[in-house]
Parts: structure tokens; C-alpha cells; sequence
């Protein structure tokens, strides 16, 4: 990983981007983190009304139809703008324990977003009547804010990896 | 009490220093920060485009706001909060950085433009709360919010841009005037009865009136000391970093030296890795603290050889975690050298000296008072 992310960083794209990183990172890094209020925004919302917390005048399907198609747009936004951090940065990104293990988190919520969104749409009637109202589901609802959490706690650590110690690749780099 | 002076007194407090001085505080206070914000401007941005007429129109304004806005403001307190433990653990950089100041008016902004809707558009919800838009005020005010926040996001990450640079380079200047850190690691008490390593930067090992030769090594922990091992490794190798890397101030200005060709990366990777690989040597379980019959030069403010064996005995985990900082830096310089980042490698370099210092402070010698305060004028690790 260490060999491809020091050539990725010498392919023309990074170049390019380390040529003006002075406004180019922030850019993109502000976009990354306003991808991050609106998937915030959108996931907190349909993990609220399945809580029973907000929204509770409203069915499951349409805060599903309201914030569902918003989280998508969101997680696309952050895989463009957090491609682009990779290619600006690679080894910054790639070579850190933080990256890897928030990618595993990533795959894990875009897995439990997609299965609740269309289990929602396939089983409207049964989402307002009973799930809603088991304990297992609510606290399903409560794991994913906290998967939520961790993306975004390993994000930012990603600029700190050294605290993993001997886990972060850094170290045997 | 003056500004400055106030700044001062917040980077000093109890809870400064202990967030400055751990490894975790800040970057887990920053990603806590962030994740206020992300509550923040998602929850925002669900009312603004309710205003505005994108989405959600069919539900009545005043029921969505008042459950949303319960969590902005929740989330508010707590981003307020971990920005100003934050601001104090470098409260005079922040308070004289651009960006900062910026991020500062935009929040004020916002709070005026929330007023505006509250005085206008927010006093008649209940005559257009069922209709798709707000009146054209609700709509010019949700506009200016979405604007702001996404211009207080970006003035907040152009902050952690600039305030590294800031405190680098006023570590610089301030601890060298010729900005060689070298000049302090010729090591042991100078003239003055103080240890050279009052300016802040590291210096070897315990100083002790043996020469500083380095004595031959074995493997075995019981043979030779962290004394020699400062002094025939990590020394050297610290002193080769320091030299490397620096922004030199004199009547010319501020120049920068930095390693350019191949060769000079090499040589600091070089360096950096036998920081690394210390760690493992200095904590061996056995390890002495310097050679039998070597005495402090300068009892007045050091620990003599049997005073920091004994703390080294009875906190043996403290010495290991401080260590653990020594190769955590050095490891961030690796990776600086991979991206062949100099800021980034003068960063870790700064991080580097500050690991030897509040180490040499504690165990080495706790009563020079010099050496404290320049240490905590620099941000440096006190405990």
C-alpha cells in the first residue's frame, strides 16, 4: 500500500492538486465535511422517527422518501470529494490504521442504509405498526448513529494516526 | 488584565496543559467538534430547504422546526464547548489568526441572520406554515444561513491550515534566535549553572561529569544505560533532525531550511527510524539510568543518577508512555519523509523536541525553573 500510495502521488491528477493545495485541500475537505452535515442530517432523521423521537406525524416511508434519496446524495458527495483527498494526499490517507478501519465502518453503514431503505419501501405497512415499536429495531436505530459516530471520529483521526501506536502502518513505514 | 495576558493565563490553566499533554484530548475534542457541527448544519439545512421550498413542503413549518431545532442547539452547545477547550490550549495563536477571527464574525452573522427570521418571517408562522415556501424574508434569511455555514465550515478548516504553520514557526523564532537547535544539544549545564536545554530544545541524556563517549553497548538491559544510549543514539540522531529542518530568522528574514535532494530524505529517514526504534531499547525492563558512578553536574536543578533511577522504578509505565511519545513523533516524521511533506516533517520535528523535553523536565531536572517556563511558552508538554 505504502508503494502505490507514493505513486499515486506522483501521478499527474495529484500533481496537479498539490500544485495548488493551499486553497485545493481545504476546498475539498469543506466539501467533505458538508457531505457529512447533510448524511448527519439525513441518517439522524430516519433514525429519529424509527426511535419514535421526530418526525412521529409522519409514516416511516415518508421520512424514508424525504431523507433517503439526501443520504445517498450525501454518501456520493463524500466518495468524490474523499477520492479526491486520497488522490491529493495518498499517503496521508492510505497509510494510516484510522483510514482502513473508517472504510470498514463506511461499508457497514452503506450496507445498513440500503437494507433499511428498502425494507422500508417493501414493507411500509408493517415498519409503522410494529417494527417501530421493538426494542431490537430502536436499538438497531441507536448502532447506527454510533456507526455514524465512528466514521466521523476516525476521519478526523486519520490526521492524528501516531495515537494508534504500533497499529498505525506509520509506524513500520 | 490586557488580552495577551488573558490568552496566557487561559493556555496555562490546569486544563490547557492536560489537554496539550495528552496524546487523545485534542484530536478526539476536534472529531467531537466535528460531529456537533455535522448535527448543526444538517439540521439547519433541513429547516433552510424547508423555507426555501425544496424539500419537505408538505409538513407545517412550526412542528418540524421546533423538534429541529431542539438538536441544533444541543449540538450547538456542545461544538461551542470543544471549540473553546480548543482555543485554550493555543489561545494566542487562534486569537491572532485570520481564519479564526473570520470563522468568529460568520457565527455572529448567523446569529443575526436567525434574529432577522425570528423578527420577520418567524412572528407569522402560523399563517404560512402549511404553505410550500416561506414569505420572501423566510427565504432571503434561509439563503444567508445555508451560505454562512458553509462559509463557517470552510473558515473553521482553514484554521487547523494556518495555526500549524503559526506555532511552528513561532516555536522557531522563539527558541532559536539563529534557529539552529543544535546549539542546545551540545549537551550538560552550561556556564550559567542552568542545562542548556533551558531554551526548550532537547538535550542528551542525564548530564552527569563522565564524559560523553559513548560506552560500548551489549543487548543486555542490565549493561548499559538510557544515559548511554541517549548519548550514543538518540542524541546524535536527534541533534542530525534539528539541524535538518528549521526556519531561520535573522536580519535577512525568515528563511527556510529543509531537506531537498534524495540524499538529505534519506538521511532524515535515517535518523527518524533509530528515534523509532529507541523506544524499545530506553523501556527495556532492567534499564538503568546511567552508569555506575556517575554523578549530576549540577545537583542545584537535576536529579542525581539515584533520583531518577528511583522515579524511573516507581513509575515505570509514566517512562514508558513518555517513550511511546518519542516514537509516536518519530513515526509521524516517517511519514512526512514518505510525502516528502517538510511541513509536516518540521511539525513532527517540533513534536519531537517538545517529547524530549517534558521527559528530560521530569526526570532529569524537575527544579530548573527556566526550562519550565520556556517549555510552557512554547506549548510544550508539562507534567
Amino acid at each position: 500500500m505504502n508503494d502505490f500510495a507514493i505513486w499515486l502521488s506522483t501521478t499527474a491528477p495529484s500533481l496537479f492538486i498539490q500544485r495548488h493545495e493551499v486553497w485545493m485541500i481545504p476546498v475539498i475537505q469543506s466539501l467533505h465535511i458538508i457531505g457529512i452535515g447533510l448524511a448527519v442530517g439525513a441518517a439522524l432523521m430516519m433514525i429519529l422517527r424509527v426511535m419514535g423521537w421526530a418526525a412521529t406525524d409522519q409514516t416511516v416511508l415518508a421520512v424514508q422518501a424525504r431523507f433517503g434519496p439526501w443520504l445517498t446524495g450525501a454518501l456520493c458527495l463524500l466518495l468524490a470529494s474523499g477520492g479526491l483527498l486520497i488522490v491529493a494526499e495518498p499517503v496521508r490517507e492510505l497509510v494510516t490504521f484510522s483510514f482502513w478501519l473508517k472504510m470498514g465502518f463506511v461499508a457497514l453503514l452503506v450496507v445498513l442504509a440500503a437494507s433499511f431503505q428498502a425494507s422500508v419501501r417493501k414493507q411500509q405497512q408493517r415498519w409503522d405498526d410494529t417494527l417501530v415499536r421493538r426494542p431490537g429495531v430502536r436499538l438497531a436505530a441507536l448502532l447506527v448513529f454510533v456507526v455514524l459516530a465512528c466514521i466521523i471520529l476516525l476521519g478526523r483521526l486519520i490526521a492524528y494516526d501516531h495515537i494508534w501506536g504500533y497499529l498505525s502502518p506509520a509506524t513500520k513505514a | 488584565m490586557d488580552v495577551s495576558a488573558f490568552l496566557l493565563s487561559l493556555e496555562q490553566t490546569g486544563l490547557a496543559t492536560s489537554i496539550r499533554d495528552s496524546l487523545y484530548t485534542f484530536p478526539i475534542l476536534e472529531s467531537i467538534h466535528v460531529m456537533a457541527l455535522a448535527v448543526v448544519f444538517g439540521t439547519i439545512t433541513i429547516v433552510d430547504l424547508r423555507l426555501l421550498g425544496v424539500a419537505w413542503t408538505h409538513r407545517p413549518f412550526g412542528r418540524m422546526s421546533t423538534e429541529l431545532l431542539r438538536l441544533t442547539w444541543g449540538a450547538f452547545g456542545v461544538a461551542a464547548l470543544t471549540g473553546v477547550l480548543m482555543f485554550m490550549t493555543n489561545a494566542r495563536v487562534y486569537f491572532h489568526n485570520t481564519p479564526f477571527r473570520v470563522k468568529m464574525a460568520l457565527l455572529a452573522l448567523a446569529g443575526l441572520n436567525m434574529a432577522l427570521f425570528h423578527l420577520t418571517a418567524g412572528r407569522s408562522v402560523a399563517r404560512w406554515e402549511k404553505a410550500p415556501t416561506a414569505p420572501g424574508i423566510g427565504r432571503v434569511t434561509a439563503t444567508l444561513s445555508i451560505t454562512l455555514w458553509v462559509a463557517i465550515i470552510f473558515a473553521g478548516r482553514v484554521i487547523g491550515f494556518t495555526t500549524t504553520g503559526a506555532q511552528a514557526k513561532e516555536a522557531a523564532t522563539t527558541a532559536a534566535p539563529a534557529t539552529n537547535f543544535d546549539d542546545f544539544l551540545s549537551g550538560g549545564p552550561d556556564a550559567a549553572g542552568a542545562p542548556a536545554s533551558a531554551t526548550g530544545a532537547p538535550s542528551d541524556g542525564p548530564a552527569t561529569g563522565a564524559p560523553d563517549a559513548a560506552t560500548p553497548a551489549s543487548t543486555d538491559p542490565a549493561n548499559y544505560s538510557i544515559r548511554t544510549i541517549m548519548a550514543a543514539m538518540v542524541d546524535p540522531s536527534g541533534d542530525f533532525l534539528f539541524e535538518s529542518i528549521a526556519d531561520v530568522a535573522d536580519e535577512h528574514g525568515i528563511s527556510h531550511k529543509a531537506p531537498r535532494t534524495a540524499q538529505e530524505w534519506e538521511a532524515v529517514r535515517h535518523h527518524l527510524q533509530v528515534l523509532v526504534d529507541a523506544e524499545k531499547l530506553l523501556i527495556a525492563p532492567g534499564r538503568k539510568a546511567a552508569e555506575p558512578g556517575d554523578r549530576s553536574a549540577n545537583p542545584a536543578v537535576e536529579n542525581e543518577p539515584e533520583q531518577v533511577q528511583k522515579l524511573l522504578d516507581t513509575e515505570h509505565p509514566d517512562f514508558v508512555k513518555r517513550a511511546g511519545r518519542l516514537r509516536a513523533a518519530a513515526s509521524v516524521g516517517l511519514k512526512a519523509v514518505a510525502a516528502q511533506d517538510t511541513k509536516a516533517l518540521f511539525a513532527a520535528i517540533t513534536t519531537i523536541d517538545k517529547a524530549c523535553e517534558s521527559c528530560h523536565i521530569h526526570y532529569w531536572y524537575p527544579n530548573d525553573k527556566r526550562a519550565h517556563q520556556a517549555a510552557k511558552e512554547e506549548g510544550g508538554i508539562i507534567e
